[in-house]
Formats: structure tokens, C-alpha cells, sequence
């Protein structure tokens, strides 16, 4: 086994949690469709499928923290195009401050060798 | 020829074969269970359905305009499994997913009329085991438990069809999932508490019978080098009248004790193997086994009467030469003039007397 491989193996919960962060991250600049958001996080760790990614945009919807509106496709029915609300803006940057409190902390801790 | 059937994804019809509609039934009914907490339930599952109705469009892009099997399982593998953040709570589905089992005769695997069978289902258990504690329980109730069995084998129903088997194993009566589960065993199905402790129980005193098996049929087959090699030697010429057992009536003898020894430890050993891996294995034919069971048998005869023989011969030989027989000792002695260099002459009380003794 790869030593990225087992990496992806054990963080499993890391990205769990940050992936929240992750689509939000990516959502942040332009209105996506979820296959934008699925194609982008495919490149990285993040890399989901719809099974996890409906549920968590519906959550995410339910907080009020993205939006979407229809939009016609040029192909089959029409599509959600999902976007940041204020406060979704506001929930990223607070994630960035936070990740970054966090970064420094360990860095403190001096747990980079 | 398939069947077909048409389902509607998101308003949207297609057409897909028998399997795979079951398929997309279950990923989306498991979809709804695990979503059953979610207020938003109606529109994810709308959007699930829309992006299956999206893929299987893709799918079907050089005019094909049925989905298959393969196709739907590719697009609900690259749609992944649905999960909520939340950790779903395993207790509930698993008995959803489980309701209780019923007790049936079960033929399939049956000795009998499936009595046994149907209580290891019923209890989850290794049916060896319970055929075990049921051949105990005839011991030990005098016989009383026959009676049992057959009142059980004409007052239990007998589980012979799908709904029925799926009842006993208590699976949900699908089809196809039962199908699934019977051909994969019930050894292979998780066994839960006391009969998995007793299945592995079970399996670890018949994996070391299997070895002890081998290891006497590895043995046997040394012995019988040895043996053999000793008769061409000439190690173990006899004297007088039972010379006319030296030679090839050895290799002869030494043959047929082997082979009715090893025939029976190897076939043992296979069997007590099968049941250590729960396993059905690899039945060898009828034809082998047969001719095996002949091999057997009549090694088995030949060895029985030549030791009857020879021992007869034995018995006159140490009667005419004064001799005895030490069971004890196991040797068989008597009184003869010493024959020339052989290292067991030894000089008796007597003097000029000596006696030989051969190991029996």
C-alpha cells in the first residue's frame, strides 16, 4: 500500500469534518452545479460522490448557509445552481480564521518535525 | 430474453431490466432509511433520482434503451452510498433489516427430514453442532429424543419455497436476496453469541482431529518405508518353518496393514477438515470413493488374515519347538539350536540350550 493511500486510509475523520469547509470552499467564487462541485473536489482529498453531497447541500441549504435557483440545461430538466448567502460568506471566512488559529497552534506545539 | 421495467426517476421515464430495477429499489429505499431523520428528505431524494435518471441517460447514449444490470450498479457506485453527517444509529436498521426467524424443517442441507437444520437456523448455530448435542441428548434420554424428533418432523412446516426459507433464516422474503443467501451458506453467514463460540469451538478441536489424522497417516506411510526397507534387507527372515514368511509375504503383509491404516486416517483427516472450514469442499467423486472403500476393504481382509494365519503358524511353531509366547514383552520365544551369527542367540540356564526370541 501507498503511504498516500494509507494516509487516506487513517484521516478519514479529518476529512469528514473539514469537508463541510471543502464545498463551501468551493462554492465560495461562482454559482456551481453540483457536478462542478463534484469535479473540483474530485482532484483532491475531498473527492465525494452525490450519496454524501446531496444530503450535506441540503443541510447546508437548511442553514441558511448556500442558496440555489433553478437553471435551465441544455440537456434533460433543469438544474440546481447552488451559491454562497451572506452568511454562508461569513460561516467561510470564519472557517478560514479558525483553520488558521488552529494551523498556528500546532505549529506552537511545535508538532511539525 | 430479460424482462423490463419501466420506473420513473424524477418525473422522467426508463426503462430498465429486471435486476437492475431492483437495484435502484434498494439503493433508494436504503437511501430513505438512512435519510428518515432529515427534514429535507422529499427534495434530496428527488435530487438522487434525478442524477440516477441523468446517468442512466448517459448510459444509454448509442441507442441502446434499456438500462441494464451492470450499468445501474456502475451509476449507483459512482453515485456512492448516501450518508448524513450524522452518525446513523446501526441497533435500528439491523433490526429492521432482520426480523425474527421462524422455525421450519429445511431440506436443503438435511440429513433427515431437516430438523436439525432448521433449529441451527433458528438459532444461528453450526448444524454439526447441533446434530452433535442431539445425538448426546438421544444417548442420554435413552432414545426418548427419537420419538421427539419425529413427532418435530410431521408438526414442523417444511420450508419449501422462497417465502418459507426466507422466513426461517429471516431474511426479508426477496427473491433474489435469498437466493443470494442460500447459495452463499448459512456457515458463511455471521452466527451470533453462544453458537459462534461453540462454531469456532467446534472448528478448532476439527482442525487439530484433521491434523492428528495426518500426522497417523504420515506416520503409517514412514513405518511402512521403513518396514519395507527392513524386508529387503533381510532384517526380518524368520527361522524353520516360518521361513516361507520371508520375503515378498512381509511386503505383502506390511502392504495391506498399511493401506487399511492410511486409507482411513487420510479420509478422516478430509473429512474432519470439511467440518473444521465449515465449508462444503470438494466432494470427491463416487467412483473414488467407492474404489477407495475397496482398496479398503480388502486390505483390511488380507491384513486380518494374514495376521490370523501367520499367528496360527506362530502359535504351532513355539508349541512343537517349547516354546511361549510374551505378551508382555511381546516376544515370541523358543527353544532351538542357535542358527549361525544371529545376534538374538543367547545361552540359557541349560547351558547348551539356546533360545531365540523374536519380536512379535
Amino acid at each position: 500500500m501507498l503511504e498516500s493511500e494509507k494516509i487516506d486510509d487513517n484521516f478519514t475523520g479529518l476529512r469528514k469534518g473539514l469537508l463541510e469547509f471543502a464545498v463551501l470552499s468551493t462554492i465560495s467564487n461562482s454559482k456551481v452545479y453540483v457536478a462542478d462541485v463534484l469535479g473540483r473536489l474530485s482532484k483532491t482529498p475531498f473527492a465525494t460522490s452525490e450519496g454524501t453531497l446531496y444530503p450535506l447541500l441540503s443541510r447546508l441549504k437548511r442553514e441558511a448557509y448556500v442558496t440555489y435557483e433553478w437553471a435551465e440545461s441544455e440537456m434533460g430538466p433543469p438544474r440546481k445552481y447552488y451559491s454562497l448567502t451572506s452568511q454562508g460568506k461569513t460561516r467561510l471566512r470564519q472557517l478560514h480564521e479558525y483553520w488558521h488559529e488552529l494551523y498556528k497552534s500546532l505549529e506552537l506545539l511545535g508538532g511539525k518535525q | 430474453m430479460k424482462k423490463v421495467t419501466t420506473i420513473s426517476l424524477a418525473g422522467r421515464a426508463y426503462q430498465v431490466d429486471e435486476p437492475a430495477y431492483t437495484a435502484v429499489h434498494s439503493y433508494l429505499e436504503k437511501a430513505k432509511a438512512t435519510l428518515a431523520n432529515d427534514p429535507d428528505t422529499a427534495e434530496i431524494m428527488a435530487d438522487l433520482e434525478q442524477s440516477i435518471g441523468d446517468k442512466c441517460a448517459a448510459a444509454l447514449a448509442n441507442g441502446k434503451t434499456v438500462v441494464s444490470e451492470s450499468e445501474m450498479k456502475n451509476v449507483l457506485e459512482a453515485l456512492g452510498p448516501v450518508e448524513t453527517g450524522e452518525e446513523t444509529t446501526p441497533v435500528d436498521t439491523a433490526s429492521e433489516e432482520r426480523p425474527t426467524r421462524k422455525l421450519f424443517r429445511i431440506k436443503d442441507g438435511a440429513m433427515l427430514a431437516g430438523v436439525c437444520k432448521g433449529f441451527a437456523v433458528y438459532f444461528n448455530m453450526d448444524v454439526t453442532i447441533l446434530r452433535l448435542l442431539f445425538v448426546l441428548s438421544v444417548f442420554i434420554t435413552h432414545g426418548a429424543m427419537v420419538i421427539v424428533y419425529i413427532v418435530l418432523a410431521f408438526v414442523l412446516p417444511k420450508a419449501d419455497d422462497t417465502e418459507k426459507i426466507a422466513a426461517a433464516y429471516g431474511y426479508e422474503a426477496n427473491a433474489q436476496e435469498v437466493a443470494e443467501r442460500v447459495r452463499q451458506r448459512v456457515s458463511s453467514q455471521a452466527l451470533d453469541g453462544v453458537g459462534r463460540g461453540l462454531t469456532t469451538l467446534w472448528r478448532v478441536l476439527m482442525k487439530i482431529a484433521s491434523l492428528v489424522a495426518i500426522a497417523v497417516s504420515v506416520v503409517a506411510t514412514i513405518g511402512y518405508g521403513v518396514g519395507l526397507w527392513a524386508i529387503a534387507l533381510g532384517r526380518t527372515n524368520f527361522v524353520g518353518s516360518l521361513s516361507q514368511y520371508n520375503g515378498w509375504p512381509q511386503g505383502l503383509a506390511i502392504t495391506a496393514a498399511y493401506l487399511s491404516i492410511f486409507i482411513v486416517f487420510v479420509l478422516f483427516a478430509r473429512v474432519f477438515d470439511r467440518w473444521s472450514s465449515g465449508r462444503k469442499g470438494t466432494r470427491i467423486s463416487d467412483a473414488t470413493e467407492l474404489s477407495l472403500l475397496a482398496v479398503w476393504v480388502v486390505s483390511l481382509v488380507f491384513a486380518i488374515s494374514l495376521v490370523m494365519f501367520v499367528g496360527a503358524d506362530f502359535r504351532d511353531y513355539a508349541n512343537r519347538h517349547n516354546g511361549y509366547i510374551d505378551f508382555e514383552k511381546g516376544h515370541i520365544c523358543v527353544t532351538e539350536i542357535c542358527w549361525a551369527e544371529s545376534d538374538t542367540c543367547a545361552e540359557t540356564t541349560d547351558g547348551d540350550r539356546v533360545k531365540e526370541c523374536y519380536q512379535m
